[in-house]
């Protein structure tokens, strides 16, 4: 045995193997040192075997464990072997033992996703741990958990979960049409499979990426199939509405008024941070008129010093909160307040003094930043983000009439979207019509 | 669906009447006839609307084109169809296209050209019309309930404003006795035309579907239509009323908010209107193009994910044709199209409701016999 794995690993240094004897009857034992828990090894496999003299015993022993089994198909021993099995040869059978050396044991805490009154677990990047945080809370016998693998190289273990009654036939069909038609060489992380899944050139996610167990068990409950893998702690969740992408977990633990006033106030920061930087540019450069003459006054007067077109003072502007966006992410954690307290204090007030831009656009710029970040998932904003420079540029060339257009023309386009077959933006999903069908 | 999809119709139908000169007919022959006119026609829409609504109830989950398909020869089938889409409702999406983004560019940038702000609104009207039928119908919905908040305002502004006179509104009321004259009764009606889209939307009814609170569209085009035919009276009075080309446009313009950023009330009402046009040419052309569709290979879907690529190529031919028509028309001459169209459309409604009454009674017939 151990030679022929060793030819098929081309003799690999970090691969430990040995023949045992104990005495009374010879093991060939083979494994990962870096991929396996050698304590496990130790107290399950090597400690019986060397005071273990009677050979019946240890064989009942081995077929006593779930642990242990038969690998009786030698083409699969190196898959084995790299997935973290040990490998050992009694007799002419060759027994494996699933002792995967696991890197983390407890959940983490939430990053992206804080909520300030719900839990505060978040998904790891172990399968395991993740599949047993969300039964946990789904405490259901008709919870489905499918294993797929996926990635050529990676072979990264990939399970979908759903609840067998309530979930949309329909879109769990396409999903598996769609899973097994997938084409990725390494699986890295759940963006890879959000691409492949729903298209590389959609502008917005038609999938949910979430940290948080206690979102994926409330959407399961509500139907909707989540997707977790080895090796990223977030999951994905479909089919998606735009309405999900707005709702942050707090929702549904805070006071139901308070809730909805701040889910309004949500819906009020994107449209701020999709449309002032082009409603600036539209009222500065086409309609003055628009607003009433104190405020045009009092904005056409901090504009005095400015010597281009608005336009030019809103990319200015928006490239430098991007790229404050972008160093704040990169940066050390350390020197991460350093930079936004150049960015944003020193630069803001002195390019303002300078007379780049003006005082209004200043406030604009802090609006439009501040409102993106209230969008309570991450991709989301994202997009929006991407969305406000097409109504940037398409009110340098109409102003206000652009812009209100081509907020028509987002509508449409949220409308035109499916998740999965199912409609992204509509106000009304009726349970039995999405799950007949549709349609008709 | 439910039955709100189709009030939604009504609803921006009984809007977009001022894109289509409606109110401009109507106060013209204010002392000639069109207080009884407009009574009349609240009588012929309300029983158009109600008995076409009846008779789709009888059919649901099919829309007109496979009615026709089901009862009449092939060829009368492609004639009707091709004729509603080519002279009904593809006029009604260049007419409302041009006069709206006219007016909207007199009021925003006069001295742009009016071609370049055509390819705006035609751009956005491509790209909407194109998609399939429920996505079109989600965008009725959604587009509603945005432009619902702005609209209440922007009727409560205009119906309580001090600058309001009651009495040219009541003197004018006075000339009801006068004979109505033809055009106030065909530009009256118009106000009831939302039920006209169930030619294709009624694909979405379930069976058994019945509509709920249908006195809403009597109650809706009625309120509409006075509002068109008094406010502007009442904020201009009884004479001047007359003089005003973009006659809503300038009602608007009469108002002020004392609040808010905004100071002309103008401006809200060319923001609803944006939408309501659009609304408007969006479920025109996509009806045009859903009609040829139907002619060509009786395509007769409501979901298609991605849509047909021949969608596009009508919606683009319908944007071209609008172009060609702003090259040779001008306010007066879509006046007198608008004019022409809303005569033709009168009838055709009535065609309409003939040929579905016919559909009926062979439906019944052919239950009663088998």
């Amino acid at each position: 045995m151990i030679a022929r794995i060793r030819k098929e690993l081309n003799n690999p240094s970090d691969f430990f193997y040995d023949i045992l004897n104990n005495g009374y009857y010879e093991m060939e034992i083979c494994f990962f040192p870096s991929l396996c828990d050698q304590n496990l090894i130790q107290d399950i496999l090597l400690s019986p075997y060397s005071y273990n003299f009677d050979r019946d015993q240890f064989f009942r022993m081995i077929h006593s464990n779930p642990n242990f089994a038969e690998a009786d198909q030698p083409e699969i021993w190196t898959e084995l072997l790299l997935k973290g099995s040990v490998l050992f040869q009694l007799e002419d059978r060759v027994y494996r033992f699933d002792v995967q050396r696991k890197l983390q044991d407890k959940p983490d805490t939430t990053q992206i996703e804080s909520a300030l009154q719900g839990p505060q677990t978040a998904l790891t990047e172990d399968l395991d741990l993740n599949i047993s945080l969300i039964r946990m809370r789904y405490n259901e016998p008709t919870l489905c958990v499918e294993q797929h693998i996926i990635g050529v190289t990676s072979k990264t273990r990939v399970t979908v979960l759903y609840d067998k009654n309530e979930v949309n036939q329909h879109v769990l069909l396409q999903l598996q049409q769609q899973i097994s038609q997938l084409n990725i060489k390494m699986l890295r992380a759940a963006g890879q499979l959000v691409k492949q899944l729903s298209g590389k050139y959609k502008l917005f996610p038609v999938m949910i990426q979430t940290e948080r167990p206690d979102r994926i068990a409330a959407m399961i409950q509500r139907g909707k199939i989540a997707i977790l893998q080895d090796g990223n702690r977030l999951g994905l969740i479909l089919p998606a509405r735009l309405f999900d992408f707005l709702h942050a977990m707090d929702d549904d633990y805070e006071s139901f008024w308070m809730s909805k006033l701040l889910l309004i106030l949500r819906y009020l920061a994107m449209i701020l941070t999709l449309m002032l930087p082009s409603l600036y540019i539209s009222i500065v450069s086409y309609n003055p008129e628009l607003l009433r003459v104190q405020l045009t006054l009092s904005i056409a007067g901090s504009r005095v010093v400015v010597p281009y077109p608005s336009f030019i003072e809103v990319i200015i502007m928006l490239f430098m909160i991007e790229a404050l966006n972008e160093a704040s992410i990169r940066l050390p954690r350390s020197i991460g307040s350093t930079a936004t307290t150049v960015g944003g204090l020193i630069l803001g007030q002195s390019i303002q003094q300078a007379g780049l831009v003006s005082s209004i656009m200043i406030i604009v710029t802090s609006v439009v930043a501040i409102s993106n970040y209230v969008i309570p998932n991450n991709s989301f904003s994202y997009s929006i983000r991407f969305v406000k420079y097409l109504f940037v540029t398409i009110s340098i060339f109409y102003g206000l009439l652009g812009v209100v257009v081509l907020f028509f023309a987002l509508i449409v386009y949220w409308c035109n979207l499916r998740s999965f077959g199912e409609p992204y933006l509509n106000l009304y999903n009726p349970k039995s019509k999405s799950r007949h069908g549709g349609g008709k | 669906m439910g039955s709100r999809h189709t009030y939604y119709h009504v609803l921006y139908v009984g809007m977009i009447n001022i894109m289509m000169f409606v109110p401009y007919f109507l106060i013209k022959e204010r002392f000639h006839g069109a207080v009884l006119g407009m009574l009349i026609a609240l009588a012929i829409g309300t029983i158009l609307s109600l008995v076409s609504m009846a008779c789709y109830e009888r059919f649901p989950g099919l829309g007109f084109p496979e009615l026709c398909d089901l009862y009449l020869p092939r060829w009368l089938t492609v004639t009707i169809n091709l004729y509603g889409a080519l002279l009904t409702w593809l006029p009604a999406g260049a007419i409302v296209i041009y006069s709206y983004s006219e007016t909207v560019r007199m009021f925003f940038y006069p001295e742009m050209n009016p071609f370049v702000n055509l390819l705006l609104m035609a751009g956005a009207a491509v790209w909407a019309s194109s998609r399939s039928t429920r996505t079109v119908q989600f965008v009725h919905e959604m587009m509603i309930i945005i432009v619902s908040p702005l609209l209440i305002m922007f009727l409560m502004k205009a119906i309580f404003n001090p600058g309001m006179d009651w009495n040219a509104i009541r003197y004018v009321s006075g000339y009801v006795s006068k004979p109505p004259s033809f055009i106030t009764i065909a530009a009256g009606s118009f106000l009831f035309s939302g039920f006209m889209s169930l030619i294709v939307f009624n694909r979405f009814h379930q069976q058994g579907f019945r509509f709920r609170f249908r006195w809403i569209v009597p109650v809706f085009a009625t309120f509409f239509l006075a509002v068109t035919f008094f406010v502007p009276i009442g904020f201009h009075g009884t004479e001047a009323v007359e003089d005003y080309v973009y006659l809503w446009s300038m009602t608007a313009d009469s108002m002020i908010m004392e609040y808010g950023f905004i100071n002309r009330v103008l401006f809200v009402f060319l923001l609803i209107f944006t939408g309501v046009s659009l609304l408007f040419i969006m479920n025109t052309w996509h009806v045009a193009i859903l009609l040829i569709r139907h002619s060509i290979n009786r395509f007769a879907l409501v979901e298609e994910a991605p849509v047909s690529k021949i969608n596009l190529w009508i919606a683009l031919a319908a944007a071209g044709l609008s172009f060609v028509y702003m090259r040779f028309i001008n306010v007066d001459r879509n006046q007198m199209i608008s004019e022409v169209w809303l005569i033709t459309r009168f009838f055709n409604e009535i065609v309409f409701l003939l040929i579905m009454l016919y559909f009926v009674w062979k439906k019944r017939k052919e239950g009663s016999t088998s």
